[in-house]
């Protein structure tokens, strides 16, 4: 059972009550007390009606079913460009609980909540694969949760792993910022899985993602990952712009380059602070502390709040160049005839901006797909 | 309930637990009692042996000022507060629209008679026409804790409530502070927004005291000038150089690239300078003047190389 995230009550949707799934969080979360709901959805209207229901949500698990449609492509946003990734919504919110969540204004739903039903997901996806059998398609489950913090209590992953074997045409992404990784180290590395990270800065670690380990920590999950032979990601995503941001994003990236082996990084993405403006009181009311919504924050093309330009093409131009000279500096100590070449590629940004920090643009998002798995071709 | 005629010197006022009315007078209904009287009688409930109001605060005001020493009464013998303020709401619902701060008194006053927020808002909350949900309910609770004068002018319909929520997040001297001083801007709905948040911004991010921003905008100075419009144009463009440093560099810079232009040539940067992308525009009458101006941006052109 997880020790970092103490729940007070788990909530069983009475059509899953005696769901096999059920049975296994029931065993792994044994002692907390269990309430059988008749009617799950005002039981979130419930508590959504509440004060810091929010935070409260996340003492809560309801345990419940979900009809279809756990693979959807990411949101994204409009007039910027996408990646091409897909999500797998098997499971929603989050215990980790950072101050710049988008969760926090994007669900309804305050619960800390578990599809009993989830693997009825591997239909969907099998056929949406067959239907997309000449593309090699990106997924994973780390959109609408943490991949894995709390995998101790909702142990998915192995099955998905077990899944991805004999399926060709899919890179599977668990995106993450727990260290949460032990049970992976005895498995045996699968070509398609990725165990992604999500990176920050200390002091944002410190200040903005409260229930996180800090950064060294989840470098370190990766690179024991990483040396066992699994493919590692990267997400400098929210990146904060603050005094010394660049002498703190370029100390991380060094720590990264320092303790992960470079040739096992599958891709590193690069995303600065936006949000959507109704997150801002939320965070203010839940995080008086958090200074990061009081940036030079401008409305973009998409409506939500972003550094203006200039100030985005200048974090990612800096941190680009850090990630640039480590990968150089790795590779001169490692003596690496082969060059290392990790796609590098910004989410959620537009043409003028990519043309600006790279000095390319990917056509469409099947472009900018193909080119952040070319180490998968 | 029963009728009775009762001096209005025997009910004991001080019992304010079903106030609901803001603010009490109300010329109007005075008018209106003075051509035809009043045609429901206040509703009077007995707590602890004494007479108190239900309903008809208002009324009742009016016929103190109006020095009518007795009036007919319909007595309500509920002995439970919160039935009783149910009651009372529902009489009101049915005759007139609550203003923000009648909205406010009411959600509080349920709260008080020991009603569940999810209840109260579940139940009440569209009966004052608000969607029922967490953040109407929030929108609207604090309305009561913010000083008269701007309870006056919210009730009155001058000064929003999204407003009015904005300024709950200053504490409690800097409200009336802050009120009075933009007052004297008169700054539309959508202008107090911008001003309010920017300062609340830079207090937040710079820990900054209201009185240190208000030095460093150089208030009284900016009030000192005659014109209205100025007077609002200084205080923004001032708010916006200490809360957007960064980019009010940037425009400052824009700016001051152009200013060799003789007027008609204009060249704007898109929306947040979103894009790379500029756009030019030239008036010209003649063909003459255009070719002149075109020369004009070809100078400038090679002058920046």
């Amino acid at each position: 059972m997880s020790q970092t995230f103490k729940f007070e009550k788990i909530f069983v949707d009475e059509k899953v009550k005696d769901h096999e799934f059920t049975g296994i969080v029931l065993q792994k979360t044994k002692g907390i007390p269990v309430k059988i709901i008749k009617d799950a959805k005002k039981v979130v209207e419930d508590l959504a009606l509440e004060d810091n229901s929010i935070t409260r949500g996340k003492r809560f698990i309801l345990l419940t079913e979900k009809k279809g449609g756990f693979l959807k492509p990411c949101p994204g946003t409009s007039e910027y460009l996408c990646c091409d990734y897909y999500v797998l919504n098997i499971s929603e919110n989050c215990v980790i609980d950072c101050t710049y969540c988008i969760l926090q204004e994007y669900l309804m739903n305050p619960f800390i909540t578990l599809f009993a039903n989830w693997e009825d997901s591997f239909n969907e996806i099998n056929g949406f694969l067959s239907e997309k059998k000449n593309d090699l398609i990106r997924l994973g489950t780390g959109e609408l949760s943490d991949s894995l913090a709390i995998e101790d209590i909702f142990p998915v992953s192995e099955k998905i792993l077990e899944f991805l074997k004999n399926r060709k045409n899919v890179i599977f992404e668990f995106k993450t910022k727990s260290e949460n990784i032990k049970k992976f180290l005895n498995l045996e590395p699968i070509n398609n899985a990725v165990f992604s990270f999500s990176l920050n800065t200390e002091k944002i670690a410190k200040e903005e993602e409260l229930k996180a380990p800090e950064p060294l920590k989840r470098i370190e999950a990766a690179s024991k990952l990483a040396e066992e032979g699994w493919r590692v990601g990267f997400h400098f995503d929210p990146i904060v712009h603050y005094k010394n941001w660049e002498i703190d994003y370029h100390r991380v990236i060094k720590l990264l380059f320092s303790k992960v082996e470079a040739e096992k990084i599958a891709w590193i993405s690069l995303g600065t602070l936006r949000f959507n403006p109704k997150l801002k009181p939320i965070i203010e009311k839940r995080f008086p502390k958090s200074k990061i919504i009081y940036g030079e924050l401008i409305k973009g093309e998409d409506g939500k709040l972003r550094y203006f330009r200039p100030l985005r093409v200048e974090l990612y131009k800096k941190i680009y160049n850090f990630i640039k000279e480590n990968i150089q500096k790795y590779s001169r100590d490692k003596k690496s005839i082969r060059k290392i070449n990790i796609p590098v590629y910004l989410c959620m940004e537009n043409e003028d901006v990519w043309e600006e920090v790279f000095k390319w643009t990917p056509a469409n998002s099947s472009v900018l797909n193909n080119y952040i798995l070319k180490l998968f071709r | 309930m029963r009728n009775q005629v009762l001096k209005i010197s025997d009910i004991y006022i001080d019992d304010k637990r079903f106030l609901i009315s803001y603010p009490l007078l109300s010329r109007k209904l005075m008018e209106s009692i003075k051509k035809i009287g009043i045609i429901n009688p206040p509703v009077l409930v007995r707590r602890n042996g004494n007479p108190i109001i239900l309903c008809g605060w208002r009324r009742i005001e009016c016929l103190k000022k109006m020095k009518i020493k007795k009036t007919l009464f319909k007595i309500f013998d509920k002995e439970d507060d919160l039935k009783a303020f149910a009651f009372s709401f529902f009489e009101n619902v049915s005759e007139r629209i609550f203003n923000p701060v009648e909205i406010s008194n009411i959600l509080n006053k349920f709260r008080e008679f020991g009603l569940s927020d999810k209840n109260i808002i579940r139940k009440y909350l569209k009966f004052v026409d608000l969607i029922p949900n967490r953040n109407s309910f929030e929108r609207y609770i604090r309305i009561g804790e913010l000083p008269e004068k701007i309870k006056k002018s919210i009730a009155k319909g001058e000064f929003l409530v999204s407003n009015a929520n904005l300024l709950m997040k200053f504490n409690h001297s800097s409200r009336l502070k802050l009120f009075t001083i933009l007052k004297r801007f008169h700054l539309t709905a959508s202008e107090q927004r911008e001003v309010f948040e920017m300062i609340w911004e830079i207090m937040k991010r710079d820990e900054k005291s209201l009185d240190g921003i208000f030095s460093d905008l150089n208030l009284e100075e900016i009030l000192k000038n005659i014109n209205l419009k100025e007077k609002k144009k200084i205080l923004r463009g001032r708010l916006k150089k200490l809360r957007y440093p960064i980019f009010s560099k940037k425009i400052d810079d824009f700016l001051k690239n152009l200013q060799f232009f003789t007027e008609g040539i204009r060249v704007h940067p898109s929306k947040y300078f979103e894009s790379e992308k500029y756009r030019m525009e030239i008036e010209f009458k003649t063909w003459e003047e255009l070719r002149e101006k075109i020369k004009e941006v070809q100078l400038r052109i090679k002058d920046d190389r």
